[in-house]
């Protein structure tokens, strides 16, 4: 028997001592300090804007515990792996050996002992933390979470990492080695391992999720729970296994024999609990494989739904259905009935013409085995219940995204697309509760149809779908369509609900009773909200074009837990479905939905502009600016950072309305991938874009695609390439097609009449023909024309542009402003090119978002010209201001950057008899690269070298180079103003010389071994100007004058010629002409050479082009 | 209570048999074991205390085997070791407490005025809250042997307990040890320092390269040298020579040389008077002559 007694004992005194080491003390005040500090500015928000976690459903303890965890997991490696060092050093120790106790109660009381010290350690956390989130109130504290996450999180992390620090120490003897090995072993697992083996390393918890929901809870919590308990598990192993191990002879006799035996049991036991997660994974695999091949056999279908009668029962965590369906047959031939329904739910039976009829299922597949003849219509019913198998959603999506986390900046939360528990039900389309056609790809375009649905679930709980609600008893109604919808979706749970009418739509909003958080910050304009949220609509839709089709729109609080994908074929995730929006909880702890934060910066702008404005102005304007940055305009933070342009989910934001306004109402038939409609979407959705951030940096998402087009045409990289991939390549080609119908636009109307027919042909499948007619007509061209060379096109327009010349000049008694410049097409395809031209002085202020607004006043007119292949023009345009900016955008053509500005002229006020005109006209110029008597060795040719000398001073070097590295080294980027390259890195930027690729490179200053060569064949003997070219960098002004690019530079050149060479230092500032002048040399026939040192007085060098005239 | 130690060897992985066959019978009462560093007076000590398993034969305590009846067995031991300096971080009633929980006083209010009483006997009642890595080496000693006292053991074995202690503090240790001897208490006591035995043991047994040479009261192993110690007078001269051909106990220096006691099986023509043999002489003769069969001086 163990004695209880002798366990307390050891364990007393270990705390004891624990708590009087310094080690401990000194660690134990930094997490708890940093712990207090992050509590009372990040989760109670005192001071300058909080952490916006804090507004996530128990993000507060979460985000405590996940911070202690990792700090708690390395303070017991040292202290454990101390434990039996200590009791090696200390030769007291066997004076308390001989005493009459037992290893088993030794071990046990030294273990709980430690324990004991850092459960204090997590009360003082869990203690700090209650009273941080009690003390804020801006969320309902959830109790039981004080009891879940310390169970969940810390103590199976602290048990494992004692147990395995103890035993390691035990087998190795040598604290120095053992601290070695287990503080890498957490490296090693949060660093690389991750998730890999099913996360078996996971054990701090790091890559778990943990994030509660207030409607759902975990969601998971069968997983969470085993997996948690498998790291107690291998904890108490590790444990008994130090017991078996402790350097002490042992008292009893059968010891061995119990220690195995429990170490046996024990590890069934763990083996069981880690089989749990290893079953649902693989299981998981299985079905996304099975239905992924079984879509990949599917064929056209000659069936059609007409309607939808569904009658779905929420019983418990089930759903118990029959849906009844008029089917069509709309082709000839006899090609079988098959439906995809999600294989959670079971069929019972089938009847066609109310005759059972026989079916097999295969995984999601629904296969009528009886042949049907007639074409008459059919009416189909069946009859399933069950749950959703979240894993045959989304079966296109990667293997690597699909196991992606789901951070929320960050924190963890598990990915669920659907939820069926008993108190709250949420599916969406892909969730495929309803039958549908399983034809070839019928996932990516769903046919418009209409539902009648009825619910019943329990009373008290709030069911919303689409269409017209009718109440028909306590806890049951029924919807009624307003229109054919290609999505369906029904959610259930107990919300608190507002509403508001504008302009005839009704405004929902469906919270969780608990959150309310952004109450307090709307208390005064109750009255205006409408009023607020039509002037935003009608701004949108004025922008957009088109109107909301829908009679409602609900925004409805999802579970934080609920996770969408965005796919290739539409804008539009999950999160949006017809006429609502889900929202995950509280704002899913995003800056955008940060009010604190937000209402701040709307003062902090009132402030500086010194307006005098009335409560309810602000709260008009935080307003605005919470539904703008949410849902209007969207924009991914992470704290406080603006992420990469792309055309990934963080960037597009799940929430934005637009997918509304097209997607769930406009559809091309089309029988392969729906081209034209994701054209047409695409193209939309640009009319939100502000072309405001030409001149970006590096590579943009076009760009990318231009050098993926390089090789293929569109079709060929649908054929070849992974489909994944293939949404930047669609967004640019779409953009490309629309834009390609406006060429012939001359009364510039062509949006508007396209917005039009896009209105007009709402809730049904356009066909192809119609489409094809109709935009003919519309744009003036050969639709079919367009697109089949579009669709095949594998060669690229290639562009130049001549200066840009401006003329004042007087037209009647106005002044005005004529521009022109020179365009020419070199490629060996026609090519379009955007110009937009901004006018006047610079102006506007403050506000992403406000911003965004304000440039619909200024109305960007952008102009799009065709320029046939092989041919110069002349574009003209006539300004009523001086030209500020000319942007021009050359969509695929091979030209890198494909946004770029333009340097336009100064303005030539005196010639007054100006050849002016407005569009577009040949031109007999010949626009070159570069004069007969010029050589000129860019960057891109072959002339070009570099040397790298990999030169790596300081461990930061060494740290930026495998950044470099990491960072796909081939791909162009930009200058990074904080940290540079150790070695020359290919840099884009319209700034930098190049013919129709505009590339340099770029490295940070060194010994001057690193040189760049420009070597060119002199064929002529004579008399040579050099220059160098050196682009002016705008931006990271603000490092001071001893930044590169800025102030003035040392560039140490080293001209080499017939006498010899010379170095020339020129000191470069951004009032410098970009060629810069080297001097005259006399160059015999044969090779030249200029060589630029990195060694500078700056931060960094460019080397971009070396030119050399003859004279 | 007695200890019966039979056959035991024991042999290091390095093959140094540091035990070979030793039979020993211990009754109660102080018991000394003596001998030379080296001798394995440690080993037996860390096999009596159970922190060592012999590789050979058996320690019969009360009649139980040692082997098998470790849990009981420890319940009677109280244990000084050798080295006892580095602690916890733990104040000196701490320790005892610690101590005194671990022997099994599991009341507490009995358990801390053992600890004041233990303390009071020791002389460490006013450093009581010191930590004991704080106090000097004397007081760690003594704190050493209070805390192989609590519980009131049965056996209490201490192993070379007055190495680097001054006079004062190694009189006052002998002081606590006999007292408690008067209990019914077997006390074992080993050393290299043949003052702690001649002032406190009714027993002991002489240890030398593992082996147990003698066995019995400190009178009988005296009476072995009698009339193997001289005294004389020797000239600079003669010392040198005499000091190589025997061990030399006392040296006192006067006008013509030195007065030297030595140690021989005879006196060999020394002119020299026999003199009566104290347990330090008849240590060295036995070393010298018994156990390392040291005859080639002769």
């Amino acid at each position: 028997m163990m004695s209880l007694f002798n366990i307390n004992t050891v364990a007393r005194f270990e705390t004891k001592t624990l708590l009087r080491s310094w080690f401990f003390r000194i660690f134990a005040i930094l997490i708890l300090g940093f712990v207090l500090l992050f509590n009372i500015f990040g989760v109670a928000a005192i001071g300058d804007g909080g952490w916006p976690g804090r507004l996530l459903p128990s993000g507060g303890i979460y985000f405590n515990l996940w911070l202690l965890n990792i700090a708690q997991a390395i303070i017991a490696v040292f202290l454990s792996a101390d434990f039996l060092g200590r009791d090696k050093k200390l030769d007291t120790t066997e004076s308390f050996y001989v005493r009459s106790i037992s290893n088993t109660e030794y071990v046990i009381g030294k273990t709980l002992g430690v324990l004991k010290v850092f459960i204090i350690l997590n009360l003082i956390v869990l203690a700090i933390s209650l009273l941080t989130s009690l003390i804020s109130s801006e969320i309902a504290v959830n109790w039981t979470s004080y009891l879940y996450y310390p169970l969940l999180i810390s103590f199976p992390t602290l048990v494992f990492i004692l147990g395995l620090s103890f035993f390691t120490m035990t087998l190795i003897r040598n604290q120095a080695i053992t601290f070695v090995l287990l503080l890498g072993f957490i490296a090693l697992s949060m660093f690389y391992l991750k998730q890999k083996w099913y996360g078996i390393t996971d054990f701090l918890g790091f890559y778990t999720s943990f994030m509660r929901s207030d409607f759902t809870g975990f969601g998971n919590e069968i997983e969470l729970i085993s997996t948690r308990s498998f790291y107690l598990i291998a904890g108490l192993i590790f444990i008994i296994a130090t017991i078996w191990r402790l350097p002490r002879l042992k008292q009893n006799r059968f010891q061995n024999i119990k220690l195995g035996s429990a170490i046996v049991t024990l590890s069934i036991v763990g083996f069981l609990l880690l089989s749990i997660k290893v079953k649902n994974d693989t299981h998981n695999e299985k079905l996304r494989a099975e239905v992924q091949s079984l879509n990949s056999t599917l064929k056209p279908s000659a069936f059609k739904i007409t309607s939808y009668t569904i009658e779905l029962d929420h019983i418990g965590a089930k759903i118990n259905t029959k849906a009844t369906m008029e089917i069509e047959k709309v082709s000839t031939g006899s090609t079988p009935l098959v439906f995809a329904l999600n294989p959670g739910l079971k069929v019972e039976t089938i009847s066609i013409n109310n005759q059972t009829v026989d079916f097999s299922r295969k995984t999601h597949l629904l296969l009528i085995k009886s042949e049907v003849q007639t074409n008459e219509t059919l009416q189909v019913t069946i009859s399933y219940q069950g749950t959703i198998e979240d894993a045959a959603m989304f079966p296109d999506v990667t293997e690597e995204l699909w196991t992606s986390s789901h951070r929320t900046d960050p924190l963890l939360a598990s990915k669920q697309h659907s939820f069926i528990t008993d108190r709250f039900v949420m599916l969406t389309r892909e969730a495929n509760w309803y039958p549908v056609i399983a034809k070839k790809q019928y996932w990516t375009s769903y046919p418009f149809t209409q539902m009648d649905l009825t619910v019943k679930t329990k009373p008290g709980l709030h069911i919303i779908s689409q269409g017209k609600k009718e109440n028909i008893a306590v806890g049951s109604c029924s919807f009624l369509p307003e229109q054919n919808l290609n999505a369906y979706s029904l959610v259930i749970g107990e919300f608190e609900h507002n509403s508001t009418n504008v302009d005839g739509t009704q405004f929902n909003l469906y919270h969780h009773k608990n959150h309310t958080y952004f109450k307090p910050y709307f208390s005064e304009v109750n009255d205006t909200i409408a009023d607020v949220l039509k002037t935003m609509k009608d701004d949108f839709e004025r922008k957009l074009g088109v109107d909301y089709p829908f009679d409602q729109f609900s925004l409805v609080e999802a579970p934080i837990n609920f996770y969408s994908y965005m796919r290739n074929w539409n804008l539009s995730t999950e999160n949006n479905m017809p006429g609502m929006v889900f929202f995950p909880e509280n704002g899913g702890g995003t800056w955008s939905n940060d009010l604190g934060n937000t209402k701040e910066r709307v003062l902090e702008r009132y402030e500086r502009s010194n307006d005098e404005v009335s409560e309810r102005e602000k709260q008009v304007e935080i307003l605005k600016t919470y539904l703008g940055n949410n849902f209007i305009k969207p924009s991914h933070f992470f704290f406080g950072r603006r992420r990469t342009s792309g055309r990934d989910i963080e960037n597009w934001g799940k929430y934005q309305v637009f997918p509304q306004y097209f997607t769930y109402s406009n559809a091309i038939a089309e029988n392969d991938y729906p081209l034209i409609t994701i054209a047409i979407e695409n193209y939309l959705h640009q009319q939100l874009s502000d072309n405001n951030r030409f001149g970006s940096r590096g590579l943009s998402s076009n760009d990318k695609v231009i050098l993926k087009l390089r090789e293929s045409s569109m079709n060929e990289l649908i054929a070849k390439e992974d489909i994944n991939t293939l949404g930047n390549v669609f967004a640019s080609k779409g953009n490309e097609l629309i834009s390609n119908l406006k060429v012939n636009d001359v009364q510039g109307n062509f949006d508007e009449q396209f917005t039009n027919w896009i209105e007009d042909n709402r809730f049904t499948s356009i066909p192809l023909e119609g489409f094809s007619t109709d935009i003919s007509r519309i744009g003036n061209t050969d639709f079919d024309a367009i697109y089949q060379n579009w669709l095949k096109q594998s060669k690229q327009p290639a562009f130049m542009f001549g200066s840009v010349d401006v003329y004042e000049i007087k037209e009647g008694n106005r002044i005005r402003y004529f521009t022109k410049l020179p365009v020419s097409n070199s490629g060996e395809a026609n090519g379009i090119v955007s110009f937009t031209i901004r006018e006047g002085r610079r102006g506007g202020r403050g506000g992403r978002f406000r911003s965004w607004f304000q440039m619909d006043d200024q109305s960007d007119n952008e102009q799009i010209f065709n320029i046939p292949a092989g041919t110069t023009q002349e574009i003209g345009f006539l300004l009523d201001e001086e030209p500020r900016r000319i942007s021009v955008n050359t969509y695929l053509s091979i030209n890198i950057p494909s946004s770029q500005n333009l340097a336009i002229n100064n303005v030539d006020r005196e010639t007054r008899q100006v050849d002016y005109f407005e569009g577009i006209r040949p031109s007999s110029a010949i626009l070159q690269y570069k004069s007969d008597d010029e050589i000129i060795v860019d960057n891109e040719d072959e002339g070009f070298s570099v040397v790298n000398t990999g030169e790596s001073r300081t461990i930061k070097d060494w740290w930026i180079s495998i950044q470099d590295q990491e960072d796909d080294s081939n791909d162009y980027g930009s200058i990074n103003f904080w940290s540079h390259p150790v070695k020359w890195k290919p840099i884009i930027n319209d700034q930098y010389f190049g013919k129709y690729l505009k590339s340099a490179y770029y490295k940070r200053n060194g010994s001057g071994e690193g040189v760049a060569t420009w070597k060119a064949n002199i064929e002529q003997s004579g008399t040579y100007d050099v220059y160098a070219y050196v682009p002016h960098v705008r931006g990271g002004r603000w490092r001071g004058r001893h930044s590169g690019g800025s102030a003035a530079t040392n560039y140490n050149f080293t001209v080499f010629h017939d006498d010899g060479q010379d170095e020339v230092v020129q000191k470069i500032d951004n009032d410098n002409n970009e060629w810069v002048y080297l001097g005259q040399y006399y160059l015999s026939e044969g090779s030249a050479k200029v060589e630029l040192s990195d060694m500078t007085n700056g931060e960094w060098i460019i080397a971009d082009a070396i030119k050399w005239i003859k004279k | 209570m007695k200890i019966q130690i039979q056959d035991l060897s024991q042999v290091y992985n390095n093959d140094f048999r540091a035990l070979n066959k030793v039979n020993l019978e211990i009754e109660p009462g102080m018991f000394g074991l003596l001998g030379p560093n080296g001798a394995g007076k440690s080993t037996l000590m860390r096999i009596l205390v159970t922190l060592l398993k012999p590789t050979h034969g058996e320690v019969f305590v009360n009649g139980l085997k040692l082997s098998e009846n470790r849990a009981d067995i420890r319940s009677y031991l109280g244990y000084l070791p050798q080295d006892f300096r580095f602690f916890a971080k733990l104040k000196t009633w701490e320790f005892l407490d610690y101590a005194g929980s671990l022997a099994g006083i599991k009341n507490k209010k009995q358990r801390l005025a053992e600890v004041d009483s233990l303390l009071d006997q020791v002389g460490l009642y006013d450093v009581r809250n010191r930590y004991a890595n704080k106090l000097s080496g004397g007081m760690k000693r003594r704190l050493g042997i209070a805390q192989a006292l609590i519980g009131d053991p049965k056996i209490v074995i201490v192993d070379e307990p007055t190495t680097g202690l001054d006079p004062e503090e190694r009189i006052r240790f002998r002081n606590i040890l006999s007292n408690l001897s008067q209990k019914e208490v077997i006390i074992i006591l080993s050393t290299h320092i043949v003052g702690d035995i001649s002032s406190t043991c009714r027993q002991m047994a002489l240890l030398n390269k593992g082996e147990v040479h003698f066995e019995g009261s400190p009178e009988q192993f005296i009476d072995q040298s009698k009339g193997h110690v001289f005294k004389t007078n020797v000239s600079f001269e003669q010392m040198k020579v005499i000091s190589d051909s025997y061990p030399v106990i006392t040296s006192v220096p006067n006008a013509d040389g030195y007065e030297i006691e030595f140690v021989a099986n005879q006196d060999n023509g020394w002119t020299s008077t026999q003199v009566e043999p104290n347990l330090e002489h008849a240590y060295v003769y036995f070393m010298e002559y018994v156990a390392n069969d040291k005859f080639q001086y002769q």
